[in-house]
């Protein structure tokens, strides 16, 4: 198996850490596809249209994606507890950090990838809006988190991206449990061994 | 009774108005319209939903349940049915590949309703590369799509948004074998009932 992505991208880190937390990470090897992972010139995508980042390639040739579900077949395969049967509230707390995640992919794109003229000051404002209040409620969440699951990574990953992209965000600031959590997170060795760069 | 926060023309949550119409729960479901908020994340789905993002589900206890795919499942469990049949990675790829799909409608719909001054050009072909991808991948895999499962209503839920909102694309045109299954799952009363606008 391989795991398609690029190392900067939080949703192909969510994969990684998952799978280094399951104990599988040398099982699940990173190709990495480069800066433009949606680039349709790509072997990959010419192969494979509709194909998305990060995506798995199991032994049989097929491919699974995307990150949820990549996620929820290695913890199947490994016997793992990222998604504990019927913890919807722990489901629920993927989803808003992938919200996270997906509202700030929206701000990164439209303040470094899109021409300056073309940029919607509204639009920004609205999205980062989004991911303030999701991480006010990351910092309510926090306090009953004690273990490694799929929200967990996610949190992760989220919080990792913001360091990674918008380091003077301040997203610590006023979110002291938060920023204790992830201090003790981000230290363990699936989180650390998979910097974004 | 449960309630469901979202509006008519979002593909999102016409996947769970057609979920629950399939697994024959509507009587237990009260479809509750939620304004759109284009860009400003102040409203009241805010403090249901982190992410501020429809469809959101309010279970019998109060609590908040979100996104669509996690929603789903829920209604699957509590209508005792069969939409995510287990260890099924294929069929949870191709419900992954039509949102992505709808991903990239929505996309591209918020970009030709902004401003006419922040538009990108760019932005657009992107998004629409995308959908052309996800049509090509779905078209090839129509044999696979089951009666009725999470995948087959995302599809169905995809394109109908299509023909909702980006009618001149003609997607039948080069997509023959998922324009005829498309035709009869469209005939279903879950659908007829749900029709976007």
């Amino acid at each position: 198996m391989k795991v398609y992505g690029s190392t900067s991208s939080p949703y192909v880190r969510k994969v990684r850490v998952a799978a280094a937390e399951l104990g599988m990470g040398d099982k699940v090897p990173l190709e990495v596809m480069g800066t433009a992972p949606h680039d349709p010139n790509s072997d990959l995508a010419k192969k494979n249209p509709g194909i998305k980042v990060p995506a798995l390639e199991l032994d049989n040739g097929e491919f699974i994606f995307d990150s949820r579900i990549i996620m929820r077949y290695l913890n199947d395969m490994a016997g793992g507890s990222l998604y504990p049967a019927g913890d919807w509230a722990m489901q629920c707390r993927e989803s808003y950090a992938e919200g996270m995640i997906d509202a700030s992919l929206l701000v990164r794109f439209e303040t470094a990838l899109r021409p300056e003229e073309f940029r919607w000051q509204g639009w920004i404002d609205g999205q980062s809006k989004k991911v303030d209040n999701v991480m006010d409620q990351m910092e309510q969440d926090v306090a009953s988190m004690t273990g490694v699951d799929a929200a967990a990574i996610a949190f992760g990953c989220a919080l990792g991206y913001m360091d990674f992209r918008f380091a003077d965000w301040g997203w610590r600031d006023s979110r002291p449990a938060l920023a204790a959590w992830f201090a003790g997170f981000s230290a363990r060795p699936s989180m650390q061994s998979t910097p974004q760069v | 009774m449960m309630k469901l926060y979202g509006g008519a023309s979002s593909p999102y949550v016409r996947k769970c108005r057609v979920a629950a119409r399939e697994l024959g729960i509507t009587d237990r479901i009260e479809e509750a319209a939620m304004p759109t908020y284009g860009v400003d994340p102040n409203t009241p789905l805010a403090g249901m939903n982190p992410a501020v993002r429809v469809p959101t589900l309010e279970m019998d206890n109060g609590e908040f349940l979100y996104d669509s795919r996690i929603i789903l499942r829920y209604l699957n469990e509590v209508g005792g049915g069969n939409l995510y049949p287990a260890s099924d990675w294929a069929m949870q790829r191709r419900e992954s590949q039509a949102e992505g799909m709808i991903d990239a409608s929505l996309l591209l719909r918020g970009e030709v309703t902004r401003p006419a001054e922040f538009q990108y050009q760019s932005f657009k072909d992107i998004q629409s590369r995308k959908i052309d991808n996800a049509l090509a991948a779905l078209e090839t895999q129509v044999g696979d799509l089951g009666a009725v499962d999470a995948a087959a209503i995302s599809v169905a839920c995809g394109l109908g948004y299509l023909d909702f909102r980006f009618d001149d694309r003609g997607w039948r045109n080069n997509h023959p074998a998922l324009a005829a299954w498309f035709e009869a799952f469209n005939a279903r009363p879950s659908m007829q009932s749900t029709m976007p606008g």
